[in-house]
């Protein structure tokens, strides 16, 4: 946990001079690396993927309000956890906001031990899926070493769990079960990895169209 | 509607019995006209047949003396050559017969006996002409009545000779009685006609011609006095058109221009009306029946007859004209006069129906009158009904139905008016309460996120800083404290209300003491609330709260007004097996009982609009429940409402 706190920062846009600066003092002063916006259009221009974090969005603001950048992010593919929090209430808009995906919603003023248990959260969330992504990543780009026919192969393996058997894939594929033995024992070292269980693990991960 | 009432049946009525009365008057006129003309028919028909009859029976005698004459000379009772005797004998016959002109005898030797009634010295005037030796003398003898001599003459210059005379030819010729073309006589200047009839030998041979002449004016004096009609006339023509007889027996003779005298032609003569009743009529044709015509002149209709004079052989016709006017002229009038009478009456009738339409009206209008008055609530719908008509009241019965009906939906809109006056009173109350509770939401956000770093940097060295930590997390409740007041507020005015929603009715009711807390403690009232697991409830969220309020604001104000030393208000919540009652009860002086609950503009309170009680009582019922005043509890003020649950 320590070191999410030290890797991941907080992102916090809100128009309100006076909560930016309290809030990100007392964040501060719990150790969190803690970013400050005055609006969602200078978040984004800022805002750099690499950098494992948590957004804390005020719901109400002019121009561009929190649901407007929520909307604006999903759009963009950008898979930061965002927590809203209002000085508004209502129960439509923290749907609303909960259904886009947003973390959490806390009405203002929110205590602060219930806030930083959403930033800490927020920010596992974001590590996972970040972890997941490169996982994804990694696996799509072993899944590209393979020829055609491996990736033929694999896909059906990864599409037919149940039907590994070198005989079954040879029946399916119309090809001899040796050939198919052969090509398996070659996706498996092309992919890094001892067995088929291994390549289902993976099979999440890649994208076999 | 383009026409009044009065109007159309003064016209409809009037023209009815106009049409009416003409169609009586032509039809009986036209029947009348054709038993008129009918009857002028015959009444023509009859005179004319009087006058044939009178006209035969006038020229008989002559016709008869003629014969009677010729049977005495021709058996020689009176010898053709006694002339005295012959003289004599013709004066007598003369005399008896008064419509005889004269008698003559002429023999073939030329002499001449003529006696004939005169104008000149005596009545009676005998002409002889005697042959004697070749020699002629003519001898004129003006005898009195008692044939004694008044006078005598001679002509020697008279060259008058009987054997060149027509009727002389004629009758010697044929051999038998022969009338004469009338002619205009000689002597007397007359129109006139004579018999003549041949007097032989015993032998067969000719002796000689006896004449006897007839003046036929008299038959003109006749007809001047036949009636036909009013305005009509006979006269009697020839075959040759010319006119024999006419009622102005002036109009007859005509004066040629070698200085004689002759019948005027039909053609000629100065009556312009026979002229053209019978100048057209071609008899050419030899036919001899009666004939009848129509005819007009100068605009006015005639009827015209023609009768040949039968039982005599003379081809003379009688004809008659009349106009119809003299016949149907009364009937005319009488057309006249009743058109005139019709147009009276319906000018009678058409006063008859304006004033009948007045009658019908004036309870019409009465109640018309009294309908505006009743719609405009000058008058009440439930005095009498002026004297009308059944279908009026019929008809008033659904007017006045609707016009309470208009009235009650009229007083329901000024109602609804007033309760949506209130209720967007209470959204902007509800809209104020939202800013404001944003508005303090952000100082209490800033508030307790210094405290949280205040208390952050004091944990460093938390003995040395313990007061000061102390402090701190006090200050952060408080802080809370007045967030947990916003939140309460904005929870309880939530946009997303004003509809029907299920809710938890015990929140309701502690966000609703959270808010009236104040307002109770300030007077040192004390709120209960029941606790209590109950289902959810169905409602409008807001409307419920505003009852609710309403109710504990009527409590606070009860109890503050009695000074009582238990100020306790209590709400218990219990549950039925379709809705959950509520109770809002208080320790206040209870509520007298002449006050009138639930009734509006009625209130007991100075600076209350009496709306409360009935406003809460609607809002409850266009919820599904029910709210009432619990009599039953003395001593205390208990006021209850069911919702349903869900």
């Amino acid at each position: 946990m320590p070191q999410l706190k030290t890797l991941s920062k907080v992102f916090l846009v809100d128009d309100e001079d006076e909560i930016r600066l309290t809030l990100s003092r007392a964040l501060s002063k719990r150790g969190f690396l803690v970013e400050t916006f005055a609006c969602a259009k200078s978040f984004l221009d800022a805002y750099d993927s690499e950098q494992p974090g948590c957004l804390v969005l005020d719901y109400g603001m002019p121009e561009l309000n929190g649901l407007e950048l929520q909307q604006l992010i999903n759009e963009k593919n950008i898979l930061i956890p965002i927590i809203f929090i209002s000085g508004h209430g209502g129960v439509r808009e923290s749907v609303q906001a909960m259904k886009a995906g947003a973390t959490d919603f806390l009405e203002k003023p929110f205590r602060q031990n219930t806030l930083v248990a959403c930033i800490e959260a927020a920010f596992e969330k974001d590590m996972a899926a970040r972890t997941e992504a490169n996982d994804q990543k990694a696996a799509q780009e072993k899944f590209g070493r393979l020829t055609t026919r491996e990736q033929e192969i694999a896909s059906y393996m990864m599409d037919n769990p149940s039907h590994t058997a070198s005989k079954e894939i040879s029946r399916e594929l119309k090809i001899s079960p040796r050939t198919v033995d052969h090509h398996r024992a070659r996706i498996l070292e092309k992919m890094e990895i001892g067995s088929v269980t291994e390549l289902m693990e993976l099979s999440a991960f890649v994208n076999n169209d | 509607m383009r026409y009044s009432l009065g109007f159309v049946l003064a016209l409809s009525l009037a023209g009815l019995q106009f049409v009416a009365i003409f169609v009586v008057v032509s039809t009986s006129y036209l029947s009348s006209e054709r038993a008129m003309l009918k009857l002028a028919r015959g009444l023509m028909e009859d005179a004319g047949a009087n006058a044939v009859e009178h006209t035969k029976r006038f020229l008989e005698p002559a016709a008869e003396t003629t014969e009677q004459a010729k049977r005495v000379l021709n058996s020689g009772l009176v010898s053709t050559t006694d002339r005295e005797t012959m003289e004599r004998y013709f004066f007598q016959l003369l005399q008896t017969e008064p419509q005889l002109a004269g008698i003559n005898y002429g023999d073939e030797a030329g002499n001449f006996v003529y006696v004939m009634k005169s104008d000149g010295p005596g009545p009676y005037r005998t002409k002889f002409i005697t042959i004697e030796d070749e020699t002629r003398s003519v001898d004129f003898i003006w005898r009195s009545k008692d044939y004694s001599i008044v006078e005598q003459s001679t002509d020697p210059a008279d060259a008058y000779d009987a054997r060149t005379r027509p009727w002389y030819i004629e009758a010697s010729a044929l051999g038998s009685r022969i009338w004469t073309d009338p002619y205009i006589f000689f002597s007397s200047q007359q129109p006139g006609i004579t018999v003549a009839a041949p007097v032989v030998f015993p032998s067969g041979a000719l002796q000689g011609v006896i004449g006897v002449d007839i003046e036929i004016s008299d038959i003109s004096v006749f007809l001047s006095d036949l009636r036909v009609g009013d305005n009509g006339a006979a006269l009697i023509l020839n075959q040759d058109g010319s006119v024999l007889a006419h009622p102005d027996p002036d109009q007859i003779k005509v004066l040629n221009e070698d200085g004689t005298l002759s019948f005027a032609n039909i053609n000629d003569i100065d009556d312009p009306i026979s002229r053209a009743a019978f100048a057209n009529i071609d008899r050419a044709d030899g036919s001899t029946g009666e004939l009848q015509s129509n005819f007009s002149y100068q605009d006015d209709a005639y009827l015209g007859l023609f009768s040949p004079i039968t039982g005599i052989d003379l081809p003379w016709t009688i004809a008659v004209y009349a106009p119809e006017d003299d016949f149907i002229g009364v009937i005319k009038d009488n057309r006249a006069r009743n058109t005139w009478i019709a147009a009276i009456i319906s000018v009678l009738t058409a006063l008859a129906g304006l004033t009948l339409a007045e009658l019908i009206l004036r309870p019409v209008r009465a109640f018309a009158v009294r309908t505006a008055l009743v719609s405009q609530g000058e008058v009440s719908a439930t005095e009498p009904l002026p004297k009308t008509y059944r279908e009026l009241r019929r008809a008033n019965k659904t007017l006045i139905n609707e016009i309470a009906q208009r009235r009650e939906s009229e007083a329901t809109v000024q109602e609804l008016n007033r309760d949506l006056a209130h209720f967007s009173r209470v959204n902007v109350m509800g809209q104020m309460a939202t800013g404001l509770a944003h508005e303090l939401s952000q100082p209490l956000t800033a508030i307790t996120q210094n405290v949280d770093a205040a208390i952050t940097t004091a944990s460093q060295n938390p003995v040395e800083n313990q007061d000061l930590l102390e402090i701190l997390r006090e200050l952060d409740e408080q802080a809370h404290q007045g967030g947990d007041i916003i939140r309460a507020l904005r929870g309880f005015i939530r946009k997303d209300d004003g509809v029907m929603s299920e809710f938890d009715l015990r929140i309701l009711i502690s966000q609703t003491c959270r808010l009236m807390r104040h307002e109770a403690e300030v007077r040192s009232v004390n709120l209960e609330y029941a606790t209590g697991d109950f289902p959810n409830v169905k409602g409008n969220r807001v409307q419920i709260a505003q009852v609710l309020i309403n109710l504990m604001r009527n409590a606070i104000e009860a109890i503050e007004s009695s000074n009582a030393k238990i100020r306790n208000i209590r709400i218990d919540v219990s549950e039925q097996p379709d809705r959950l009652e509520i109770c809002v009860e208080d320790t206040g002086p209870g509520i007298s009982k002449d006050v009138i609950l639930f009734k509006q503009f009625q209130t007991s309170k100075a600076e209350g609009m009496g709306l409360g009680l009935s406003i809460c009582r609607k809002i409850v019922e266009s919820n599904g429940g029910r709210l009432w005043h619990d009599a039953d509890v003395q001593t205390k003020t208990r006021f209850c409402f069911t919702l349903p649950i869900v």
